[in-house]
C-alpha cells in the first residue's frame, strides 16, 4: 500500500507542479497524435465518405479492409512502419525512424481506419432519401458533401475523437518506431512503460493520470455535443 | 502493481505445481513451488535464461518466474521482498544491498565484458583510442550520437561509471537515453548510427545490427553477474537450491558453451569457484 | 421561364431490364399533370428523370427546353422536388427551407425574407424555429413543399407527397397545396397511387403501368372512358369483370345476357371480340325489382357507406353496388334485378397484362 500511496503523492506533486518533464512528454504526446489525427481526418473522412456512399467496383472489399485496419493491434502497425522506415528499408532515406515524424506515420495508420470506418457507417446511416433530395433542391457535390457532413456531425465528431483517443493511447507502435527516447520520441505510454520497469511509481501515475484526464476531456466534449444535440432533436 | 502481478504469477504457478508436482522431487526434499528470479535484461535478451532454466525445472520442484528487468529494478523488486533469488550485474549496487541486510547469500555466478559498438563507419574514430576513456572523448568531441539504456540497469550504471572517470557530462544534443532495454538500444543505436555500451552477451545476440565493436578488453569493462539469496524470501529452499544449481560444475558448463555455437565465442564465462572446482 | 416538360423516346433500364418505356409525353408550361399508377410502376422513376437526378439510359427529357445531359446541377435548380419521405436537416425548420437559396447563394437577408414568405405561404411561419424532427408528419410535409417552393422553381415534382398522411391530413395537406399554387403559374407534375389525390389537382393524367403510358386525358375522361381494364381499376372503377358481347351487341355477364347493349353504353368499338371487360362504378348499378331486368343476383353482403349502402351481389361475378341510402337496405340472400347506368359503366379491353404476361 506504501508504494501505491507514494506513487499517488508523487504523482499529485507532479501534476499540480506543472513538472517539466510531465509538460514536455505531454506536449509531444498531444502535437505527435493532434498531427496524426489531422492527417487521418483529411484522408479518412473523404474516403469514408466516398466508400459510404459511393458503389464501385471493390467497394466491400476496400470495406473489409478497413474494418479489418481498425482491429490491428498496434504493435503491428509499428512493426510494418519500423521495417519501411529502417536505414536499410525502402523509405529509409527518409531518416524517419525514432523521430517523431515517424510516429506520426505510425499514428496516422492507426487513426485512419478508425476515421474512415466510422465515417463510413456514420454516411451509410443517413437515410438513404437524404442525398437525393439534397441534389433536387439544388446542391452541388461540393455542397453536397459538406451537407451531408454536417449531418452526420456527431458520428463523424466520434470518429476523430476515437482516432486520437487510440493513436494517443497506444504504446506498441511508439515504442518500435519512436523508440522512447527522452526528450525526443518519448511519449506518455511509453514514459509510463518504462517508469513502470524502472519502479518509479509516481511518474507513471502522474501520465497514466494524464492520459486519463484526456480521455475523460474527450468524452465530456462528445457527450455534452451529443446532449445538446439530442435535446434539440427532441425538443 | 509489480507486487500484485508477481502475487498473482505466485497464486498461479503455486496452482499448476501442486497438481502435477509429486513425487519426483526425490533429490532435493521440500524445495517446490514458484520462485521469482529477478534479474537483469541482458540474460534474459542474450537468450541465456531459455537455455539453462529447462534444466534446472527439470532438476526439481521448483518452477521459476523470471522478472527480467534492468539491475537496478531488479534489486529494488528483492529489496521490497518481491522476488526470492537475484541474478544482477551491479556490484556496487548488489554489495549495498548486501550491507543492508537484505541479502542471505551473494556468489559470483559468471561474468563477461562491456564493449563499446558504434556504427561500421566509426565515424568519431573511436577504434584509434588506446582506452575506453579516450574513446567516450572522441566520441563526445566529434558530437556523435550516443544511445544510453537512461534505464538504471546494470549496463547504465556502468556506462555513467565510465562517464565519471573520464571526466565527462554526457549531455550533449545526441546523448539519447532509451528508457529501454539492451535490445531495443542496441537497434537504436544501430539505426541512429550512435555509439552505444552493452554487454558483449546481448550484443552478439542481437541480429540485424549494422554495428560493430569499436572498442573492448578493458580491465575497466569487466561485467560481472552474481547470485544473491533473498533473505527471508518467501521460498527461501528453492532460492537456495537455485543459488546452488547455478554455482555447480554442470550449469557452469552450459553456461560456458552457451552461444559458442552460434557466435564462435561464448558469450559468458563461468566464474563459480564451485564451478571450477 | 418557359418550363414544359418534353419526352422523347424515353428509356430507363434497372437489372438489365426496362423499368420505364416512354416514347412521348409533353407536360406545358403552367400545366398540371397527374402521374396515376400502382406501386413499381414507373412513377419516381419518372419524375427523378425530369427531376436531373437520374440520367436516362437513352432517349431524352427537356425542361423548359434544357437537355438533362449537359446541366446537372443547373437543371436540379429550375426545378422543386418534394418526396414522399421529407428528408429534413437536424437544424431548425426555417434552416431546412433556406437550404436551396443557400446553395444558390443567396445572401443571408434574401434567404431570410424568401423563407419566410414560404413558410407563410404554407400556414407554418409558427414554426420557423422549431428543430425538424420536433414537428408532426404533416408539418414536416409542408416543410418540404415549402423548402421546395422557395426558389420559385418554374417546375414542382411532387412523389406521392401524402401517401404517408393519414386520411384528414392528407385531405388538408392537398389542400394546402392547392392554395399554395393558386395564383402562380407552376408546371407541376403528381405522383401517386391515389387517383383522389389527383383527380381534383391536375388538368391532366396520365397513367403509368408496367413501366409504360396505358391513358392519358383529362381527370373526366379518365372516369368515363379509361383506356382499359387496369386504367378502370386504377381511377377507382369497383367493378371490372369479364363480359362477353353478343348478337347486336348484347352484353353477356357470366354467360346471362344482361339486357344491355354496348349501344346503350356509348362503346360501339369494343364489338364482338373477345376478353372485353365491363368497367363500371357501383354507383352505376341499379337495384331492382326481381324480373325488371334480365340479369338477376343474389344480395351476398350489405353495409352503410358515406351517404347510401354499399351492396355486394353474385351475379355470376361479384358486384358492387351503391344504393341510396332512403331505399333502405337489401337484405342479404334476397334475389334483385341489375339495370346498368348509362354514362357510369363502359366497356373495355383488357390490360396487356391481362392478354400476355407482363411488359417486356
Amino acid at each position: 500500500m506504501d508504494l501505491i500511496w507514494d506513487g499517488l503523492r508523487r504523482a499529485f506533486e507532479l501534476v499540480v507542479g506543472l513538472d517539466a518533464t510531465l509538460l514536455e512528454i505531454l506536449g509531444r504526446s498531444a502535437t505527435v497524435s493532434l498531427t496524426a489525427t489531422a492527417i487521418a481526418m483529411a484522408i479518412g473522412i473523404p474516403a469514408g465518405t466516398a466508400l459510404g456512399l459511393l458503389r464501385f467496383p471493390g467497394r466491400r472489399l476496400v470495406a473489409v479492409v478497413v474494418y479489418t485496419g481498425m482491429a490491428v493491434p498496434t504493435v503491428a502497425v509499428g512493426l510494418v512502419v519500423a521495417l519501411l522506415l529502417w536505414r536499410s528499408g525502402p523509405l529509409g532515406d527518409l531518416e524517419l525512424i525514432y523521430t517523431p515524424g515517424g510516429m506520426v506515420i505510425a499514428q496516422v495508420l492507426i487513426a485512419l481506419p478508425l476515421i474512415t470506418g466510422i465515417t463510413m457507417a456514420a454516411m451509410q446511416a443517413l437515410p438513404a432519401e437524404l442525398a437525393d433530395q439534397l441534389r433536387a433542391l439544388g446542391a452541388n457535390r461540393r455542397q453536397l458533401v459538406i451537407q451531408l457532413w454536417l449531418e452526420a456531425r456527431l458520428p463523424l465528431l466520434a470518429a476523430v475523437m476515437a482516432g486520437f483517443g487510440h493513436a494517443i493511447s497506444e504504446v506498441g507502435a511508439a515504442t518500435i518506431v519512436g523508440g522512447n527516447i527522452h526528450g525526443q520520441t518519448q511519449v506518455l505510454t511509453t514514459a509510463i512503460v518504462e517508469d513502470v520497469g524502472r519502479g518509479r511509481f509516481g511518474p507513471a501515475i502522474a501520465y497514466a493520470v494524464v492520459l486519463v484526464a484526456l480521455a475523460f476531456a474527450i468524452n465530456a466534449v462528445l457527450t455534452s455535443v451529443q446532449q445538446r444535440s439530442a435535446a434539440w432533436t427532441q425538443a | 502493481m509489480i507486487r500484485a502481478a508477481v502475487a498473482i504469477a505466485v497464486l498461479t504457478l503455486l496452482a499448476g505445481c501442486g497438481s502435477d508436482g509429486e513425487g519426483s522431487g526425490a533429490e532435493a526434499a521440500g524445495a517446490e513451488g514458484a520462485l521469482i528470479l529477478a534479474t537483469t535484461t541482458s540474460t534474459r535478451d542474450s537468450g541465456l535464461l531459455d537455455a539453462i532454466l529447462p534444466r534446472f525445472e527439470a532438476a526439481g520442484d521448483c518452477a521459476v518466474k523470471p522478472v527480467a528487468v534492468g539491475s537496478g529494478e531488479a534489486i529494488e523488486i528483492a529489496r521490497r521482498g518481491d522476488a526470492d533469488v537475484l541474478l544482477a550485474h551491479s556490484p556496487a549496487e548488489e554489495r549495498a544491498f548486501m550491507r543492508e541486510g537484505h541479502g542471505a547469500d551473494r556468489r559470483l555466478v559468471m561474468r563477461n565484458d562491456f564493449v563499446l559498438v558504434g556504427p561500421t563507419g566509426d565515424p568519431a574514430d573511436v577504434a584509434a583510442a588506446p582506452d575506453v576513456t579516450a574513446a567516450l572523448r572522441r566520441i563526445v568531441a566529434a558530437g556523435a550520437p550516443f544511445a544510453s539504456r537512461g534505464d538504471d540497469s546494470g549496463t547504465h550504471a556502468k556506462e555513467l561509471d565510465l562517464w565519471r572517470l573520464a571526466g565527462l557530462e554526457p549531455d550533449w544534443p545526441d546523448y539519447l537515453e532509451t528508457g529501454q532495454g539492451m535490445g531495443p538500444t542496441l537497434q537504436i543505436a544501430a539505426q541512429k548510427r550512435a555509439y552505444t555500451l552493452t554487454d558483449r552477451g546481448t550484443f552478439l545476440a542481437t541480429e540485424g545490427l549494422d554495428s560493430r565493436i569499436v572498442h573492448e578488453g578493458d580491465r575497466g569493462l569487466a561485467n560481472r553477474y552474481h547470485v544473491i539469496e533473498v533473505r527471508d524470501a518467501a521460498n527461501a529452499a528453492c532460492a537456495a537450491e537455485f543459488a546452488d544449481w547455478i554455482t555447480q560444475a554442470a550449469t557452469q558448463r552450459a553456461i560456458g558453451s552457451f552461444g559458442a555455437d552460434r557466435f564462435e565465442e561464448p558469450l559468458f564465462v563461468p566464474a563459480s569457484k564451485d564451478g571450477r572446482g | 421561364m418557359d418550363a414544359g416538360v418534353t419526352v422523347r423516346a424515353l428509356r430507363a433500364r434497372r437489372g438489365g431490364r426496362d423499368v420505364l418505356r416512354i416514347d412521348r409525353l409533353d407536360v406545358a408550361a403552367g400545366e398540371r399533370l397527374g402521374v396515376l399508377g400502382p406501386n413499381g410502376a414507373g412513377k419516381t422513376t419518372l419524375l427523378r428523370l425530369i427531376a436531373g437526378l437520374d440520367q436516362p439510359h437513352a432517349g431524352e427529357v427537356r425542361v423548359g427546353g434544357v437537355e438533362s445531359r449537359d446541366r446537372g446541377v443547373e437543371r436540379r435548380r429550375r426545378v422543386g422536388y418534394v418526396a414522399e419521405r421529407p428528408a429534413l436537416m437536424t437544424m431548425s425548420i426555417r434552416a431546412n427551407v433556406e437550404l436551396p437559396l443557400r446553395y444558390r447563394g443567396a445572401d443571408r437577408r434574401t434567404r431570410r425574407s424568401a423563407a419566410e414568405r414560404a413558410l407563410e405561404r404554407l400556414g407554418i411561419a409558427h414554426l420557423a424555429e422549431r428543430p425538424a424532427h420536433a414537428v408532426s408528419r404533416g408539418e414536416a410535409q409542408r416543410t418540404s413543399l415549402a423548402r421546395a417552393l422557395v426558389c420559385e422553381p418554374p417546375l414542382l415534382l411532387l412523389d406521392e407527397p401524402a401517401a404517408a398522411l393519414d386520411a384528414d391530413a392528407r385531405k388538408a395537406f392537398l389542400a394546402d397545396l392547392d392554395a399554395a399554387l393558386a395564383g402562380r403559374t407552376t408546371t407541376v407534375v403528381h405522383v401517386s397511387h391515389r387517383p383522389a389525390d389527383l383527380l381534383g389537382f391536375a388538368d391532366r393524367i396520365a397513367v403509368l403501368a408496367g413501366g409504360a403510358l396505358r391513358q392519358v386525358s383529362p381527370p373526366d375522361e379518365l372516369t368515363r372512358r379509361p383506356a382499359d381494364a387496369l386504367v378502370a381499376r386504377l381511377v377507382g372503377f369497383e367493378n371490372v369483370v369479364p363480359i362477353a358481347i353478343g348478337d347486336r351487341g348484347a352484353i353477356e355477364l357470366a354467360g346471362r345476357a344482361t339486357g344491355t347493349s354496348a349501344r346503350d353504353l356509348g362503346s360501339p368499338g369494343h364489338g364482338s371480340g373477345g376478353g372485353a371487360r365491363l368497367a363500371a362504378w357501383a354507383a352505376g348499378i341499379e337495384l331492382l325489382p326481381p324480373g325488371a331486368r334480365p340479369l338477376e343476383a343474389t344480395v351476398t353482403g350489405v353495409s352503410p357507406g358515406p351517404g347510401r349502402w354499399d351492396v355486394v351481389l353474385d351475379a355470376g361475378a361479384t358486384i358492387r353496388a351503391h344504393h341510396p341510402l332512403a331505399a333502405g337496405p337489401p337484405a342479404p340472400g334476397e334475389r334483385v334485378a341489375l339495370g346498368l347506368r348509362p354514362g357510369l359503366a363502359t366497356i373495355v379491353p383488357p390490360g396487356p397484362e391481362e392478354d400476355s404476361p407482363g411488359p417486356a
